[in-house]
C-alpha cells in the first residue's frame, strides 16, 4: 500500500509520498476552513496508509472553537478551572490575567461525592443527582462533558460509574483516563481540554474515513503515530501533532549520519521550535500551552516568537526589539510586495541572505527594494546604517533563538558542544551557523526535504503507546517483584494494542522507565528501569547529582512505572545524490557584521554529493536558502544534506 | 554606552539563569511551601549589591534581596566557593522564615557577581508551628539567623546547619529545602562562571548598563509626570493585641525632576508583627513603579535610583529590635501597595486601579511531625480596562495553592471546600475579582495561626466603584460555629474545621 506523510500547516500541506520505494514531494495550498479537503486531494484515490500531522485539535484549542463542553466534579471544588493554581500569569500587571479557564464557570457542576487521599470512600456517588444533572445538559445543548474526581488517580470508581451514565448521552472525558496523576488542576486541564475536542476531532476523522481508502493514523505530540480511533478518544495527545514530524525526521537523519545528538531548529513564519535528541528526543510531561500546564507527554519543544515574518521595532530606551508580533503570510514582510512591514525576513533580504532568483515555496518572486526601504527607517532611528541595523534585527533574534537552544540544552544540564545542530524550515539555514557559533556548537547539518521535513518525519515515525502505573514503593527488592508484574501486565496490554494496528509482533519493542524521587519532593526524575534495587537507587542519585548538585539522606521512592511501545515501521530510503563537484555559481554582494563581502550563490538542486561550499555562500532552493558565512564552508552529503562547519575548504 | 543588541541578549542570559536557580529549588526542595507554591525568588547582583536581573517570582523578594547582599558583604568576608545564608529583619532580612543564600562569582581572582535566592520555610522554629505566629517580638517568632558562611570553600558546615535545624520543626524537610537552596546558588554561580569564559568582562559591563538602562528610562517617565504633591492613606485592622486602624500614609511629590517618596504620618512601630522594615518597602516600591509606569523595563535596582525615600525612625515601617515583623512581609507589604497606588491614582489617573484583596490570608499550623505553611489568594481590583480577577494572587505575592490531592496525602487534613466566594467582588462599571472560601478539617490536633488583613477596611472601589467585601475566618468546634479575629493563635482538635474566606477586590466606576 501507498504510504503517505501528510503535514498540514498555516499556508500549506506538505506531503511526502511513497510508492514502489519511491519517494515523490507535493505541496498544495491548505484550506483552514475545510483542512480535510486538501489531505485528500494530495493523496489521491488509492488505497494509502497515512500518518497525518494535523493542526485541526490545535487551531480549535488556539482559537477557542471547541465543543460545548461541562465540567462535573466533586462538591466544594466547582471552580477548579475558574481558580488554577491562584496565580497570575503577569507578575507587573495594573489588570491581573490568569490562564484561561477553558470551561465557562456557568458549566461547571459539582457532585456530592468524596474518595479519600487513600482511595477510600467515604461519600457514595449520588447518582440520581447526576442523572438530574444530565438531564439540565441535554437541555442546555451540552456535547462533551469532562469529570474529575478528587483522588481518582488512586481510585476511579466514581469516575467509572459516571462515564457510564454520562456516555449515553454525550462525549465523555473521565480524568483517570487521560492522566493517571494527582494535582487536580493539572489532570483537570487536560481532561476538560479533552473533552472539549472529542467532538472535533470525531468529525474530523470521519470526514477522512468517509473518502479515504486504506488506514489513518494520526501524529501525536510524542512523536509516535496512534491510530484514528485512539486520536478520537484522547484527542488532547495530538496538540502538537504538526512540529513533532521535524524532530523525527532529525532523529532518523541523524541515525543515518551516525549522528546521536542533535539540536533541532525549525524557523518557521511566526516562530521557531527548537527540540534536542540525546539518542531519542526528549519527551516532556510538564508541558505549558498557552499558560495551561499539560501533564500530556510531548517532545519537549521550546517555541520563540521569532521566525521570518517577525516584525522588527526600536522601544522608546532606543533598544531594539523583534517580535513576537508576526506579519503573517498576509500580508507577510515587506518584501512579499504586499505591506511595508519591517522583519526577520526584511533583514535577512537586505543583508544579501534571500536571493531574489529563486522563488519562496515555488512561486513568490521577493521584492527586495521593499526591504531596503522598510529597514531604511528604522535604521534612522538607530543613528546606524541600514547594513548595521539588518545586522542588528538579525542579531536580536538570534539572541532570542540562543535563548530557546539553551532552555532544551544547558537548562538540561547538556552541553551543546556534545551536539550537531539540524536546521530546516524555510529559514532555518539562513541563521543555523552562527546560531551553531554562539551555541559553541561545532556542525550544523541542513537536511534535505528542508521545507517539507516535517512530512517526511511523519512518513519516517514510529507507532507509539505509552503506559503509566503508579505503585508509590520505597525501592526495595519487594518493590522490584512488583515493579516486575506490573511492568509484564502493561507489556502485554501494549503489544495487543499495536499488533491491531497491524503491527507485528517482532517489530514491537518496549522500554521500560522508573520515576522517582526522595520521600518528602514533589517530582520524579525518569531514569530506565532495571530490576536492582541498588543499581536503580544508583541511577536515581546519580541523576540527582547531576541535576542538582547534591544527594539527600531520604529513603528513594518509584512513583510510577512508565512503559513506552514502540511498533518499529518500515523507514522509507532517503534516495542518494550522484557525486560532483562542480556546481556552477553567481557572486553575490552581502553583507556581513560591517563588511561587504562577495559570496557564491548556487541552486541547491544542482549540487551533488561530496561537493564543498567555501564560505560566504549562499544555497537556495524554493523550499528554503542556505548560509555559510565566512570561515564555514559546507559539504553535500550523500543524500543531499549539506554540513557546515568552521574552516575552509 | 552601551550596544543595543547585545544588551537584549545579556538580559535574557541573565533571566535565565535565574529561572534555572528557580527550577532546581522547585524540583529538588521537599516542603509544599516551596516544590508546590513556589514561595521563592533568584536573583543576580553586581559587585556592589546591584540587582541586575531578578526571576519572575515573587515580588516582595525581589526588591529587597539587595539588602540582604549588602548586609551578607558587610558582615562576612565573602570568598570563593562560600555561600552566606541569613533571615534576620534587621541585618538584612525581611521576616524570619525567609531564609536568603547568597554566593559570590569569581573571575580572575576577583569577586564580580553575587547570585542570591530566598525561600520562605515552613518553620524556623518560634513559638508557634508554621513560625508566622501572633507575636509581641521577634524572638518569639522564630530562630534569628545573622550573615553567616553555611558553605565555606564549597563544603557545607554541618555545625551551622545543626544549629539552625535543632532549632526548627520538622527538621527533616528543613534540611532538604536548605540543600535545595544551596544547589539553586550553585546553579547560577555555574552558569555565570561559564559565561564568563565565553564572553568575559563583557558580561560584567553589561550586567552595570541594565540596572543604568533601567535606571534612564524610568528617569525619562518621571520628568513625564505632573508636578505636584499627592497623598493617600488607608489603615491596617490592627495588630492582634488590640491596636485597631493603623494609618500608613504617603505622599508623593514631584519636584525638580526628582520623585519623593515620604511614608511621613504612618504610625509608629506597633507591638503585633505588622512591622515592616525599609527592605520590604522598597520590593512594594519596585513592584508598583514597573506596574504602573515602567511595565516592560528590565525589573532591577536601577528603577529605585531615581527615587528619594523617607520613611522616619522607629516608624511602622523602619522598626527597630526587637519589634515583632511576621506579618510585615506579607501584609503590611500589601497595605504599602495600596497607599502607592491610591497615591499614583491620583498623580496618572488612567493608571488607577481598585485596591485588590490587600492580604495574602496566611495560615500557619502544625502539631506532632508536621509544621506547614500556605497564602490564600483573593479578588483584584478592576481598572478602567476590565473587571478584576477571582481568586487569584495579587501584588506582593504570586505563590501557587497546595493541590488538595497533595495536599490531603501529606498533611492530616482535609479540604472540604475550595470554590470562589460568589459575590464578593465590589460592583461597580467594572467590578472587583471574587475572593476564595477554603475549608480544612483537621484529622489530628494542631496549633493555628492566622494572619490577615482586610477584616475591617474593606479593599477600597474607586471612581464610584463599591468597595469589595471584607475577608472573615471561622472555626467549627463541635458543630458550633465561632468568627476568629484577623490574626489569632488558637487550637484546633480533631475534627475541627477552619474556614477562610478571602477579601473581594474593590470595583470601578459606578454602574449605569
Amino acid at each position: 500500500m501507498k504510504r503517505a506523510g501528510v503535514d498540514t500547516g498555516g499556508t500549506f500541506t506538505d506531503f511526502v509520498l511513497l510508492e514502489n520505494g519511491k519517494l515523490t514531494i507535493k505541496k498544495l495550498l491548505s484550506i483552514p476552513e475545510n483542512p480535510a479537503l486538501a489531505v485528500l486531494k494530495g493523496v489521491g484515490k488509492k488505497p494509502v496508509f497515512l500518518i497525518h500531522g494535523t493542526t485541526v485539535a490545535t487551531n480549535a484549542f488556539l482559537e477557542g472553537k471547541t465543543a460545548k463542553t461541562a465540567f462535573i466534579t466533586t462538591k466544594g471544588f466547582r471552580n477548579i478551572l475558574q481558580i488554577g493554581r491562584q496565580t497570575r500569569i503577569n507578575l507587573y500587571s495594573l489588570n491581573p490575567e490568569k490562564a484561561p479557564g477553558i470551561i465557562p464557570e456557568g458549566l461547571c457542576f459539582a457532585l456530592r461525592e468524596r474518595t479519600r487521599a487513600d482511595g477510600s470512600i467515604e461519600i457514595p456517588i449520588d447518582l440520581k443527582e447526576l442523572k438530574r444533572l444530565a438531564q439540565e445538559l441535554k437541555q442546555n445543548g451540552t456535547e462533551a462533558v469532562a469529570v474529575l474526581f478528587l483522588h481518582s488517580y488512586k481510585n476511579p470508581h466514581h469516575e467509572k460509574r459516571a462515564k457510564e451514565k454520562l456516555s449515553k448521552f454525550f462525549k465523555v472525558s473521565v480524568s483517570h483516563e487521560v492522566l493517571m496523576e494527582h494535582r487536580e488542576y493539572e489532570r483537570a486541564v487536560a481532561t476538560a481540554l479533552n473533552a472539549s475536542l472529542l467532538p472535533i476531532l470525531e468529525e474530523y476523522i470521519s470526514k477522512l474515513k468517509e473518502n479515504l481508502k486504506g488506514k489513518i493514523n494520526i501524529m501525536n505530540s510524542a512523536g509516535g503515530y496512534i491510530s484514528a480511533d485512539m486520536a478520537k478518544t484522547l484527542p488532547v495527545l495530538t496538540l502538537l501533532s504538526g512540529p513533532a514530524g521535524g524532530v523525527i525526521a532529525s532523529h532518523n537523519l541523524g541515525s543515518l549520519l551516525s549522528l546521536n545528538n542533535i539540536i533541532t531548529l525549525d524557523m518557521g513564519g511566526t516562530s521557531t521550535d527548537v527540540s534536542l535528541i540525546k539518542g531519542q528526543p526528549a519527551i516532556t510531561r510538564t508541558a505549558i500551552l498557552s499558560h495551561l500546564p499539560l501533564r500530556i507527554p510531548m517532545i519537549e519543544i521550546q517555541t520563540v516568537g521569532a521566525g521570518g515574518g517577525s516584525i522588527a521595532y526600536i522601544d522608546e530606551g532606543g533598544a531594539l526589539k523583534v517580535g513576537p508580533k508576526s506579519a503573517g503570510a498576509d500580508p507577510g514582510p515587506a518584501c512579499y510586495g504586499k505591506s511595508e512591514i519591517p522583519t526577520i525576513t526584511d533583514a535577512l533580504a537586505v543583508l544579501g541572505r534571500i536571493p531574489e532568483e529563486v522563488p519562496l515555496g515555488g512561486n513568490l518572486y521577493i521584492h527586495l527594494e521593499r526591504s531596503f526601504k522598510t529597514i531604511e527607517k528604522i535604521a534612522k532611528n538607530t543613528s546606524k546604517d541600514i547594513y548595521s541595523t539588518a545586522q542588528g534585527i538579525l542579531e536580536v533574534s538570534l539572541a532570542k533563538m540562543e535563548r530557546a537552544l539553551r532552555v532544551v540544552s544547558l537548562e538540561r544540564g547538556e552541553d551543546p558542544k556534545e551536539f550537531h545542530l539540524f536546521a530546516f524550515g524555510g529559514a532555518g539555514g539562513i541563521v543555523a551557523a552562527e546560531l551553531a557559533e554562539r551555541m559553541g556548537i561545532r556542525e550544523t547539518v541542513i537536511p534535505p526535504y528542508q521545507g517539507v521535513f516535517s512530512a517526511f518525519g511523519m512518513l519516517l515515525a514510529n507507532a507509539v503507546r505509552e503506559y503509566t502505573k503508579s505503585i508509590l514503593v520505597e525501592i526495595a527488592e519487594s518493590s522490584i517483584s512488583e515493579a516486575e508484574k506490573r511492568f509484564r501486565e502493561m507489556e502485554d496490554e501494549a503489544e495487543e494494542n499495536l499488533m491491531s494496528m497491524g503491527i507485528e509482533k517482532q517489530r514491537i519493542m518496549v522500554q521500560r522507565f522508573a520515576e522517582m524521587r526522595y520521600r518528602g519532593q514533589g517530582y520524579e526524575i525518569s531514569v530506565p528501569y532495571i530490576p536492582d534495587p541498588e543499581a536503580l537507587k544508583a541511577r536515581f542519585e546519580h541523576a540527582h547529582e547531576r541535576l542538582y548538585f547534591h544527594t539527600q539522606k531520604s529513603p528513594v521512592e518509584i512513583v510510577n512505572l512508565r512503559l513506552r511501545a514502540i511498533g518499529i515501521t518500515e523507514k522509507p530510503p532517503i534516495p542518494e545524490l550522484k557525486s560532483k563537484n562542480d556546481a556552477e555559481f553567481k557572486i553575490k554582494k552581502i553583507f556581513f557584521k560591517g563588511e561587504t563581502l562577495h559570496a557564491k550563490f548556487y541552486k541547491r538542486a544542482e549540487l551533488g554529493a561530496g561537493e564543498k561550499l567555501q564560505g560566504p555562500s549562499i544555497a537556495a532552493s524554493s523550499d528554503g536558502t542556505i548560509f555559510i558565512p565566512p570561515a564555514y564552508f559546507g559539504t553535500v552529503g550523500k543524500y543531499g544534506e549539506i554540513r557546515i562547519r568552521r574552516g575552509n575548504v | 554606552m552601551f550596544d543595543p543588541v547585545e544588551l537584549e541578549v545579556f538580559r535574557n542570559i541573565f533571566i535565565s539563569i535565574t529561572e534555572e536557580m528557580g527550577t532546581v529549588l522547585k524540583l529538588s526542595a521537599f516542603s509544599p511551601n516551596i516544590k508546590e507554591r513556589q514561595d521563592y525568588s533568584a536573583a543576580l547582583f553586581t559587585s556592589d549589591a546591584e540587582s541586575f536581573a531578578l526571576g519572575a517570582h515573587i515580588p516582595v523578594h525581589l526588591g529587597a534581596m539587595p539588602y540582604s547582599v549588602r548586609s551578607a558583604l558587610k558582615v562576612v568576608n565573602i570568598e570563593e566557593g562560600d555561600t552566606v545564608i541569613l533571615n534576620d529583619p534587621y541585618l538584612g532580612g525581611t521576616h524570619l522564615p525567609d531564609i536568603t543564600m547568597i554566593s559570590p562569582v569569581f573571575y580572575k581572582g576577583k569577586s564580580v557577581f553575587l547570585v542570591a535566592n530566598r525561600a520562605h520555610h515552613a518553620d524556623v522554629g518560634g513559638m508557634q508551628p508554621g513560625s508566622m505566629p501572633l507575636a509581641e517580638e521577634i524572638f518569639q517568632e522564630g530562630l534569628i539567623i545573622p550573615p553567616v558562611k553555611i558553605e565555606e570553600k564549597s563544603r557545607l558546615r554541618k555545625d551551622i546547619l545543626k544549629l539552625i535545624l535543632s532549632n526548627c520543626r520538622s527538621s527533616e524537610e528543613r534540611e532538604a529545602d536548605l540543600k535545595a537552596q544551596i544547589a539553586a546558588n550553585r546553579k547560577g554561580v555555574i552558569r555565570l562562571e561559564e559565561l564568563l569564559e565565553k564572553r568575559g568582562k563583557k558580561s560584567i559591563e553589561y550586567s552595570h548598563h541594565l540596572v543604568e538602562y533601567s535606571r534612564v528610562m524610568l528617569d525619562k517617565k518621571i520628568q513625564r509626570l505632573p508636578e505636584g504633591k499627592f497623598c493617600f492613606e488607608d489603615f491596617l485592622d490592627d495588630d492582634g493585641f488590640g491596636n485597631k486602624d493603623i494609618p500608613i500614609r504617603v505622599c508623593i511629590e514631584k519636584t525638580d525632576g526628582v520623585l519623593n517618596v515620604d511614608f511621613t504620618g504612618t504610625a509608629p512601630q506597633t507591638k503585633g508583627g505588622m512591622n515592616a522594615n525599609p527592605a520590604i518597602v522598597a520590593s512594594a516600591l519596585l513592584y508598583v513603579l514597573k506596574t504602573v509606569i515602567g511595565e516592560e523595563l528590565p525589573v532591577n535596582s536601577g528603577l529605585l535610583k531615581p527615587i528619594k525615600l523617607k520613611i522616619p525612625e522607629g516608624n511602622l515601617l523602619n522598626p527597630k529590635k526587637p519589634a515583632a515583623v511576621a506579618a510585615g512581609n506579607v501584609e503590611t507589604s500589601q497595605r504599602i501597595v495600596d497607599v502607592l497606588f491610591g497615591a499614583f491614582s491620583k498623580m496618572i489617573p488612567e493608571k488607577a486601579a481598585a485596591a485588590s484583596q490587600g492580604t495574602m490570608n496566611n495560615v500557619s499550623f502544625g502539631g506532632e511531625g508536621f509544621a506547614y505553611y500556605e497564602t490564600i489568594g483573593g479578588g483584584a481590583g478592576a481598572t478602567s480596562q476590565e473587571n478584576g480577577a477571582s481568586g487569584v494572587h495579587t501584588h506582593m505575592t504570586n505563590s501557587l495553592n497546595t493541590p488538595v490531592e497533595v495536599m490531603e496525602q501529606g498533611m492530616p487534613v482535609e479540604i472540604r471546600k475550595y470554590e470562589l466566594r460568589k459575590s464578593s467582588g465590589g460592583y461597580g462599571k467594572h467590578r472587583g475579582g471574587d475572593g476564595i472560601i477554603r475549608e480544612y478539617r483537621f484529622k489530628k490536633p494542631a496549633r493555628i495561626s492566622i494572619l490577615s488583613e482586610r477584616r475591617r477596611h474593606a479593599p477600597y472601589g474607586i471612581f464610584g466603584g463599591k468597595s469589595g467585601k471584607i475577608g472573615k475566618n471561622f472555626i467549627i468546634k463541635k458543630g458550633k460555629k465561632f468568627e476568629l479575629p484577623s490574626k489569632v493563635n488558637i487550637s484546633a482538635e480533631k475534627g475541627d474545621i477552619l474556614i477562610i474566606e478571602t477579601p473581594g477586590g474593590g470595583g470601578y466606576g459606578e454602574k449605569d
